[in-house]
């Protein structure tokens, strides 16, 4: 991180909080992964390891917190390493909000692959795939402490936003034929809702990764405004 | 490797410093004996400074250019016996420490050579986390580009069991082989071979070697879908047939009408039975190459007049229209004429099978240089892009559960693929939601290419 610190411990500290919030994000990516798989490919032994998944990643979250916490504390960090404690704080929290996400989508799945399926499922894979490479994509950016990439991480949330409206049209048009599969059609419904969520969340994840590197907050902020 | 270079060159240096070292505080010895005599023999003092100093000099220059890495340089020849035995000693150990830097440049090139030509991914790294040597075929698995060594391997890749191994490999210390799923930048199914490096009771890194194996298990994975679909396929007929048997044995023999009917639902399924046997047993046959091909010039509009006559009753149900007009003057193809006729079979019939009523189906032959290219095109479903890729494999069905209901086993383009390849033809297909076209390539009957495009219809 910051090279002109004097105190390795201080300095190894950070990088004990940098390694663990990447690991808690490796492992949310691959929920979010398994998640979606065990809805198109109905493999409901996949949602149980998703869901089996959680109870890490909410105990990582509390082990980065207190690390946070305690460094805060005794270190007092200053600029560019508090920014980045700041960072560490907020996304452990949307981190964990994901892994929530993907708790719901596949208890959904369990639900959905015990019926037949209501349609060949094209938009949620999309809308999946972009919510998966949008978590990356932020991480990634965090890794690299590359503001541009993050920047297009905050842009990229649009289509993710259409494809979600264009499937409910969709599922309404479903319901309104036939009163069978409300149940089902709901269920994807949600699910559409819970990936349009964690897209949401890897676009926070990519705004505090500008906020790190620049020092700037593009939360709330138009594009036009950013410098 | 390099380090390992480095710290030799370092050892080295520390040999000539500790030499020069000692020689100088003799001479620093020699030189304040000398200054006492000084008032007494100036002219010794000289002369002796002459032979004594400046020879040295010249060998710590040389030492000094031997030390930064100039490994080559040897020193020359001096008088001074001193001098010479201090040059002599350098310059044997320069040779020396060429001749084993040497050895140990080849043994890195050859390790360098053998880790870029390996088809395995290998990666090293410290107890740390950090990297400290990958080969390409590493930077290839996990899609790197920029230089990996000295990362840590969390930024390389976030994916949890490469942790949680790594972590444990350098607390327990042992070896082990286990099975890696990647889902980015590629599904990709890895078996990583893990070993722990350890150097006087401590642990000073980690080896893994990641090994390819998606292709296995993906060819694994179609043989239990095969085995799977073949038992699926044959138990369903099986059953009904089964239970209408013994619904005739229980007494229904007795009600004529009902018999009838239930003797006509077994001789269906039977006959669904028989056909997908048929359908086995040409593919095994074809993959064994133990169907004999009588290949000779064929008229393609014969044959598919031949095979709409054939299907002419589903076709007629279905309502579909089916135009041969594209055939009309078709050059003649080299080809068995019965196996022909069931790769038209198959694909009119699926083209019929998946176009709604109204539709119509095109048949059509180009005259190209690589062969005559027969396309059957319908006005129908179509087939997803992802499909595509997978339509010609074993009981490969788009909608499995529709297919099934139109009495379809998911054999039929595998027949055709392998009957057109053992012609010496190719297949493809193209679909783009406005209904799916199938081409097939066989050989020109005439050897020579006329030149005349026989159909309205060409492929793009
Ligand atoms: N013309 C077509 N239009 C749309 N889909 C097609 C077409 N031809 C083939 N398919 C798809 O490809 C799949 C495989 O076709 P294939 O002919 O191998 O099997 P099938 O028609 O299901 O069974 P059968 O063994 O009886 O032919 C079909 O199930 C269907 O989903
Ligand atoms: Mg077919």
């Amino acid at each position: 991180m910051n090279k002109e610190h004097v105190s390795s411990q201080f300095d190894s500290n950070l990088a004990a909080i940098r390694l663990k919030l990447l690991e808690m994000g490796g492992k949310v990516e691959l929920m979010v992964s398994k998640s979606m798989k065990s809805i198109v490919e109905r493999d409901s032994e996949l949602a149980e390891q998703v869901v089996a998944m959680d109870a890490e990643v909410n105990r990582l979250e509390m082990e980065i917190d207190e690390k946070c916490l305690h460094l805060l504390a005794l270190r007092q960090p200053a600029a560019r390493d508090l920014r980045f404690v700041t960072l560490a704080l907020k996304t452990v929290v949307d981190l964990e909000r994901i892994g929530d996400e993907c708790v719901n989508i596949a208890k959904r799945a369990v639900e959905l692959n015990r019926e037949p399926q209501l349609k060949p499922y094209i938009d949620l894979p999309r809308m999946a795939e972009a919510a998966a490479s949008a978590v990356q994509a932020a991480l990634d950016a965090f890794v690299r402490q590359d503001v541009q990439a993050a920047l297009a991480v905050c842009r990229a949330d649009t289509p993710s936003d259409e494809l979600h409206d264009q499937l409910q049209r969709e599922l309404i048009g479903f319901m309104v034929t036939d009163p069978a599969v409300v149940q089902r059609a709901l269920a994807i419904s949600c699910i559409s809702k819970f990936l349009k969520r964690i897209a949401d969340h890897a676009t926070n994840i990519a705004e505090m990764v500008v906020f790190m590197v620049d020092g700037v907050n593009v939360r709330h902020a138009r594009p036009a405004s950013q410098p | 490797m390099r380090s390992k270079v480095v710290g030799i060159q370092s050892v080295v240096v520390l040999a000539f410093a500790a030499v020069l070292c000692g020689y100088e505080q003799r001479l620093f010895g020699v030189g304040g004996a000398l200054l006492l005599t000084a008032s007494i023999v100036v002219c010794s003092t000289y002369l002796l400074a002459q032979v004594g100093t400046r020879p040295l000099r010249a060998v710590a220059a040389m030492a000094s250019r031997i030390g930064k890495g100039e490994i080559s340089t040897r020193l020359p020849a001096v008088t001074d016996p001193q001098v010479a035995e201090l040059a002599r000693v350098i310059n044997e150990m320069a040779a020396k420490t060429e001749a084993q830097l040497d050895r140990l440049e080849a043994e890195k090139n050859r390790l360098d050579a053998i880790l870029r030509g390996m088809g395995e991914g290998i990666m090293v790294a410290d107890p740390q986390g950090s990297i400290t040597l990958v080969n390409p075929a590493f930077k290839g698995l996990f899609g790197l580009q920029d230089e990996v060594e000295g990362r840590l391997l969390i930024d390389i890749s976030r994916h949890p069991a490469l942790h949680e191994s790594f972590r444990d490999i350098l607390s327990s210390r042992q070896e082990r082989v286990e099975e890696l799923q990647l889902h980015s930048p590629k599904e990709r199914s890895l078996l990583v071979h893990w070993v722990p490096l350890v150097e006087c009771g401590v642990v000073t890194g980690v080896v893994a070697v990641f090994h390819d194996i998606s292709d296995i298990r993906q060819m694994e994975k179609m043989r239990r879908d095969f085995v799977a679909n073949v038992s699926h396929e044959l138990r369903t007929p099986i059953t009904i047939i089964k239970g209408y048997a013994e619904t005739l044995l229980a007494g229904a023999l007795e009600h004529p009408t009902q018999a009838t009917k239930f003797v006509n639902i077994m001789y269906s399924h039977a006959d669904r039975l028989a056909s997908l046997v048929s359908d086995l047993l040409t593919l095994s046959q074809l993959e064994s190459g133990a169907i004999p091909l009588e290949t000779r010039s064929v008229k393609v509009q014969e044959i598919a007049e031949h095979v709409v006559a054939l299907l002419e009753r589903k076709i007629r149900e279905r309502g579909i229209k089916v135009d041969l007009s594209g055939l009309k003057g078709a050059p003649c193809v080299m080809a068995d004429p019965g196996r022909l006729e069931q790769v038209i079979v198959n694909l009119l019939d699926n083209a019929v099978k998946y176009t709604p009523a109204g539709g119509s189906v095109t048949l059509s032959a180009t005259d190209r240089e690589e062969g005559v290219i027969i396309a059957v095109q319908d006005t129908g479903i179509g087939i997803p892009s992802k499909d595509l890729p997978r339509i010609f494999e074993r009981f490969y069905r788009v909608d499995s559960a529709r297919s099934r209901d139109e009495g379809g086993t998911g054999l039929g383009l595998s027949i055709v693929k392998h009957i057109v390849q053992l012609q010496g033809g190719t297949v493809s297909v193209q679909s783009n939601g406005q209904g799916s076209t199938f081409f097939v390539t066989l050989n020109r009957a005439e050897s020579t290419y006329s030149g005349t495009i026989a159909a309205a219809a060409a492929p793009h």
